[in-house]
């Protein structure tokens, strides 16, 4: 651990590096200058290939295979960035978006390029108002150094890159959501297939990258892939900022590589728990995610790992819950999310999120019942894998995972009811 | 054609086209994959998640209407895990539905009240209050919504994008909230949303005309074909004690496989079906006595009269001095018999053509509706399909949104379409304009394209990259004719395809005019010995007194013949006019006797559509008051009062279908010689400002939409439609009421709407309204001149459906 040097966040803190001058004297914009005068697009998408990059917003897929999903066929392509990072607990893109903007930029013009898009998009989370002016500010410094419009650092290549403001639904940072929102239409999921590498954006095909994947791509062309590929476990490696938050002494993004152990990220990088406390539980990988408990503590911290505990490594962003946590309630503020953030597309999704919703409030105020809580089970199998879109499927796990372990917490909402009808 | 395939659903081995959708595949054996939100016409949706099935191999549960099939593919649509998937789609949609079966219009036809059936458990385990939507929303003229029994399928909002690419219906709000609403609050008006309420599966969409009126069970539905548009739409008619309740189109049973672009229905037969019963309805044969004195009379003692008077007339002043006029509304067979009857008494004086139209047929130059899918250019010319065929006009909206076709539209004023398409003005000579463009193409210039340059060298490059194109006509004018005739000639040798479509004025035109109701044309479009007059002709001769009776059959010139001067000089002069109608109509007012006549659905017969097609019309419900007969009936009453040989029933059926055999229509040529028209005289038109242009529109009539209470809310508002520039010139605005006028006539009561779609110096004025009838403005067919006046500034309360589309 000692051993790592951080690249992703490197210089935050230090200079600032929302100046392209300062970005550039750090070797900013070195890495997009020689892919575009000296590399075929398709070398760099081999290096990401070879990196093993799996995507940092949440689903965990390999870049490299995303990007040659794309047919060849002429039509013009486009790269969306999703910066409508709204995942709860996660924080990660906020802090590169106003603290390294030019760093976005740069991975977003070399993935452009490496995919041969005709335009690069990045769909910016509406409430991240000041990320938006700095990088605004960015992106003019950038044109203006020839680095994003025409003919690229003296290349032949053109690319223009359009920044678009969201309006604050967690449903646009679904990829077709957030297809459709750029597009002027209601942020709904699209069904699939057709997917975005074949009919994305305006029906052409699109990929959509999570910033710090693309951030990361800049990385990958300096170092190589197999600096890369190198850290960490083979199937998943690379540096990886995690947002650590709830009951712990120093919250924060932490980069690290993947495969570290959760309890040095809790108990050294964030400082532990507060005096007194106990550990409860923690979500691995944001409000997504099924809760990990006091067993779990040593697993390495990367995607399979997770996956195999029965959760999953999402966007990366951790909550840490200790023993004063009411899960009951807990749960209810998560659900709510989901069920306010649901479109209302599909029937599962907008049926059950708002009954399970409704459960737990029910519960909270001591109105339950206590077949409440076995359907709050019940209702959870219902939704998953039945959703148009991962919305549905994500509102399930950390809910199950708590009902599971601690019944009692629900069923304190039932006794109520339960002494009345004695 | 695609590729088969074999698949295995529910243990059956299946062979379908690869790549066919699950749901659809399953059909082939006879299983029903449940759903609401799929339509086989519309884009698969994937929102109701009821068409759960499990593909071997694959972990999750799949969607039978996204999922298509390939080789080797093994399904099950009826196993424990897909039901279970079902089950739980069934308890969320139960949640907050409000199960009231027993007071919803739905019941007994609701795709939800089956699968509650099927799937739903006995009692709720929510155990909480359900949620209150918004009931009895009304959407706009036609609909009303209740939004708590809505499945939010969003068949309604596909229709309303992908079909009529209107886009007025939306979703609003989100999660559980989510309903249905319009886009801006605006009125949901669309010529289309009656068939929402078909496909809305459950009792949410429904039409404010049916609503509370009958139970699926209670009705008789009768398959039969609406006769208020030349399309000619195959539609149900269900009737509950011989009162027609509503009409539909029922895909599952007409057109299950259908493509999506065709095959729906519009309002007007939708929404206008109550005249069937309207009070002011004739049912007794009058005889007038006197100026506005009406005498009843026996059948027997009508037909008398009539049969002896236009014998007399025939005797003393020559067959020549009958006539007879028939309009769309008659069936071939009754379109026969009229001619037969005229033609009896030894005259050629017989047209169905009241628009001063030249031809029904395209006949050898003829484009097949279906040519519309695979054109690349279509080029509308004088007509409107959006007004006059409205279902039609999906197709052009197919074609140009899903096919990639380019619309171009010839004339004075812009359609309604929601389509992208390219209007070229033309002052009135489309025919210039195509002879310019076809001439431009004949001399194969490469122009290359600059801004400002003609619209018909822009048509000219448009015809040049086309492969396929398709005009659409109005079939008015010789000159236009012969424009059309060059250009198809001049694309068919450079082995290009091109055909037109005519879009014509009356429904049953084309039967009319194979049927022989045509001066110059005998049944079978045979060339008749000797031309009689055309509708111009008999005007002009009746208004000089040398005709002396008049049949008039299905028909109201005085509303819409475009001469409004002509035909009222014509109607003042004849001694003997003989009217059939359902109304007293503007015409049957002016006659001397008038015969009650049964309308579409109350009798059979055949008509042809557009496209060439003939249809079976079918007793659907029945007169409720007096004696009507149908045009046929009183036809042959009065062939045999004035001793004409008759053909009998089973003859006359045979006739009727051997003149409409399609190689005879085929082999006709609109640009015959022997179809020259009545030579018109040259007109000194009125003087006026403003060009006046008659607008079509799809509500407006004399008859069965200004007799119809019900209707009465579409129907348009008498509106003069003027550009911005002459509204500010003025010193007009909208909702102002102007009276258009010239030294003919005057049109009152017009409520101004500023339009862009007509150009400066022009006011369009919606024709064939009996309130404000335009053509009192014309003594010609020809260009109208008027002034505007205003007569009081100001907003009135006026039926805001008369501006739709604006």
């Amino acid at each position: 651990m000692a051993s790592y040097e951080p690249v992703l966040t490197k210089g935050i803190g230090e200079a600032d590096l929302t100046d392209i001058g300062v970005y550039r004297s750090r070797g900013g914009y070195e890495q997009l200058r020689r892919a575009v005068r000296e590399m075929e697009p398709d070398a760099i998408v081999g290096m990401v290939m070879k990196s093993n990059l799996r995507g940092r917003g949440g689903a965990g897929f390999p870049t490299g295979r995303k990007w040659s999903f794309l047919p060849k066929d002429g039509r013009p392509r486009y790269l969306v960035c999703n910066c409508d990072e709204a995942e709860p607990g996660t924080f990660k893109d906020r802090m590169l978006l106003e603290q390294t903007p030019h760093q976005i930029i740069e991975g977003i013009m070399i993935s452009a390029y490496a995919i041969k898009a005709a335009r690069a998009f990045i769909y910016i989370r509406g409430e991240m108002r000041q990320g938006y002016e700095i990088f605004m500010r960015a992106l003019e410094q950038a044109r203006a150094a020839n680095l994003v419009g025409e003919k690229i650092c003296g290349s032949d290549w053109s690319c223009e890159l359009v920044a678009h403001r969201g309006a604050g639904a967690y449903i646009c940072g679904e990829e077709t959501g957030l297809l459709n929102s750029l597009e002027g239409k209601r942020g709904e999921p699209r069904l699939k297939p057709p997917f975005p590498a074949n009919s994305g954006l305006y029906n052409m095909p699109t990929v959509v990258n999570n910033v710090e994947t693309l951030v990361c791509v800049v990385h990958i062309m300096q170092r190589g892939e197999e600096w890369f590929a190198s850290i960490g476990p083979v199937k998943s490696p690379g540096p990886k900022i995690v947002s650590i938050s709830g009951h712990v002494r120093k919250p924060g993004n932490y980069e690290v590589p993947l495969g570290t152990p959760i309890r040095e990220l809790v108990y050294e990088l964030a400082g532990g728990l507060f005096e007194g406390r106990t550990f409860k539980a923690l979500q691995p990988g944001g409000g997504s995610s099924a809760c990990l408990f006091e067993e779990h503590l040593d697993l390495p911290y990367d995607f399979d790992s997770i996956a195999a505990a029965g959760s999953m490594l999402g966007s990366g962003a951790m909550v840490v819950m200790d023993d004063t946590t009411d899960m009951l309630d807990a749960a209810w503020v998560l659900q709510r999310f989901y069920a306010h953030e649901s479109c209302g597309q599909c029937t599962p999704c907008r049926e059950g999120t708002h009954w399970s919703e409704a459960m737990l409030e029910r519960l909270l105020h001591g109105h339950g019942r206590e077949v409440d809580v076995s359907l709050l089970g019940t209702v959870g199998d219902k939704i998953a894998g039945h959703s148009l879109c991962a919305l549905g499927d994500a509102s399930v796990p950390f809910l199950q995972s708590v009902v599971k372990r601690f019944p009692e917490e629900f069923l304190r909402g039932a006794e109520r009811v339960a002494a009345i009808q004695v | 054609m695609a590729k088969t395939v074999t698949v295995t659903i529910d243990g059956v081995k299946v062979e379908a086209p690869e790549g066919e959708l699950m749901i659809e595949a399953a059909k082939r054996i006879g299983h029903h994959v449940p759903n609401f939100c799929y339509y086989p016409k519309l884009e698969p949706a994937g929102l109701c998640r009821m068409c759960l099935i499990r593909i071997e191999g694959q972990p999750k549960l799949q969607l039978g209407c996204n999922t298509r099939v390939t080789d080797g593919m093994v399904i099950d649509t009826i196993s424990e895990a897909v039901e279970t998937g079902r089950r739980a789609q069934v308890e969320f949609l139960l949640l907050n539905h409000p199960l009231d079966c027993p007071v919803c219009d739905k019941g007994g036809e609701c795709v939800l009240q089956d699968y509650a059936m099927a799937y739903g458990d006995v009692a709720s385990r929510s155990g909480m209050p359900k949620m209150n939507k918004p009931k009895a929303v009304d959407l706009g003229p036609t609909i009303v919504l209740d939004e708590q029994r809505c499945v939010l399928c969003q068949r309604c909002v596909r229709f309303d994008n992908e079909i009529t690419w209107e886009r007025n219906l939306v979703t609003a709000s989100r999660g559980v909230y989510t309903i249905i609403a319009t886009e801006g609050d605006q009125p949901y008006d669309s010529y289309f949303s009656g068939n929402t309420t078909e496909l809305c599966p459950v009792g949410a969409l429904t039409s404010k005309t049916y609503r509370f009126k009958a139970r699926p069970w209670d009705v008789t539905p009768t398959l039969t074909v609406c006769t208020q548009c030349p399309v000619g739409c195959s539609t149900f008619a269900d009737s509950r004690f011989d009162v027609l309740q509503r009409t539909r189109y029922d895909h599952e049973t007409i057109d299950p496989h259908g493509d999506p672009a065709g095959d729906w229905i519009c309002d007007r037969v939708r929404y206008n079906i109550s005249y069937l019963t309207d009070e002011r309805r004739l049912n007794t044969p009058m005889v007038r006595s006197g100026e506005d004195q009406w005498v009843d009379l026996a059948w027997s003692d009508a037909i008398d009269l009539a049969a002896s008077t236009l014998k007399d007339a025939a005797e003393h002043f020559g067959p020549q001095a009958i006539g007879a006029i028939g309009g769309g509304r008659l069936t071939n067979q009754e379109a026969y018999l009229l001619q037969h009857v005229v033609r009896g008494l030894g005259s050629a004086n017989v047209d169905y053509r009241l628009h001063d139209e030249l031809t029904a047929t395209p006949g050898r130059l003829a484009a097949q509706v279906h040519d519309l899918d695979d054109a690349s250019l279509i080029i509308e010319l004088g007509t409107n399909s959006v007004e006059l065929a409205p279902v039609f006009d999906l197709r052009v909206r197919y074609a140009v949104e899903r096919r990639g076709a380019t619309l171009v539209h010839l004339g004075d004023v812009k359609p309604n379409w929601p389509v992208h398409f390219r209007h070229f003005p033309t002052e009135g000579d489309a025919a210039s304009m195509l002879n310019e463009a076809a001439e431009n193409v004949r001399r194969g210039e490469d122009l290359p394209k600059r801004a400002g340059e003609p619209p018909a060298q822009t048509l000219a490059r448009l015809l040049r990259g086309a492969e396929r194109v398709v005009v659409i006509w109005d079939g008015r004018g010789a000159s236009e004719a012969a424009a059309i005739e060059r250009l198809i000639g001049l694309l068919r040798d450079a082995d290009k395809g091109a055909g037109v479509i005519v879009v014509g004025y009356a429904a049953n035109a084309r039967g009319a005019e194979s049927m022989g109701m045509h001066p110059a044309l005998q049944p079978g479009y045979r060339p008749a010995p000797q031309a009689g007059l055309d509708t111009e002709g008999m005007l002009r001769a009746s208004a000089s007194g040398e005709l002396k009776a008049l049949l008039i059959f299905g028909a109201n010139p005085l509303l819409a013949y475009p001469n409004g001067a002509l035909v009222r000089a014509a109607l003042e002069r004849v001694p003997f006019i003989v009217t059939t109608e359902l109304f007293m109509t503007q015409t049957a007012v002016k006659s001397h006797v008038v015969l009650p006549v049964k309308a579409a659905f109350e009798k059979t017969g055949s008509t042809t559509t557009m496209d060439g097609e003939v249809k079976q019309l079918a007793i659907s419900c029945a007169p409720q008051a007096g004696e009507p007969l149908t045009d046929r009936e009183v036809l042959a009453l009065l062939g045999d009062a004035m001793g004409l040989q008759m053909p009998s029933d089973s003859e006359l059926e045979q006739l009727a279908a051997a003149a409409a055999a399609p190689e005879l229509a085929r082999a006709f040529s609109f640009t015959s010689p022997v179809l020259a028209r009545t030579v018109r005289p040259a007109a000194t038109p009125a003087q006026g400002a403003f060009t006046v242009h008659s607008v079509p529109r799809l509500y407006a009539g004399g008859g069965t939409s200004a007799h119809d209470t019900a209707f009465e809310p579409l129907r348009p508002h008498p509106t003069a439609y003027l550009h911005p520039g002459d509204v500010e010139e003025l010193g007009l605005e909208d909702g102002d009421t102007v009276t258009v006028r010239n030294g003919l006539g005057a049109v009152d009561g017009l409520t101004v709407v500023t339009s862009k779609k007509v150009a400066r110096g022009s006011i369009g004025v919606i024709a064939e309204l009996p309130e404000a009838p335009v053509n009192v403005l014309a003594d010609d067919c020809g260009s109208v001149h008027a002034d505007v006046v205003l007569i009081r500034k100001g907003r009135q309360a006026l039926n805001l459906a008369g501006a739709q589309g604006e």
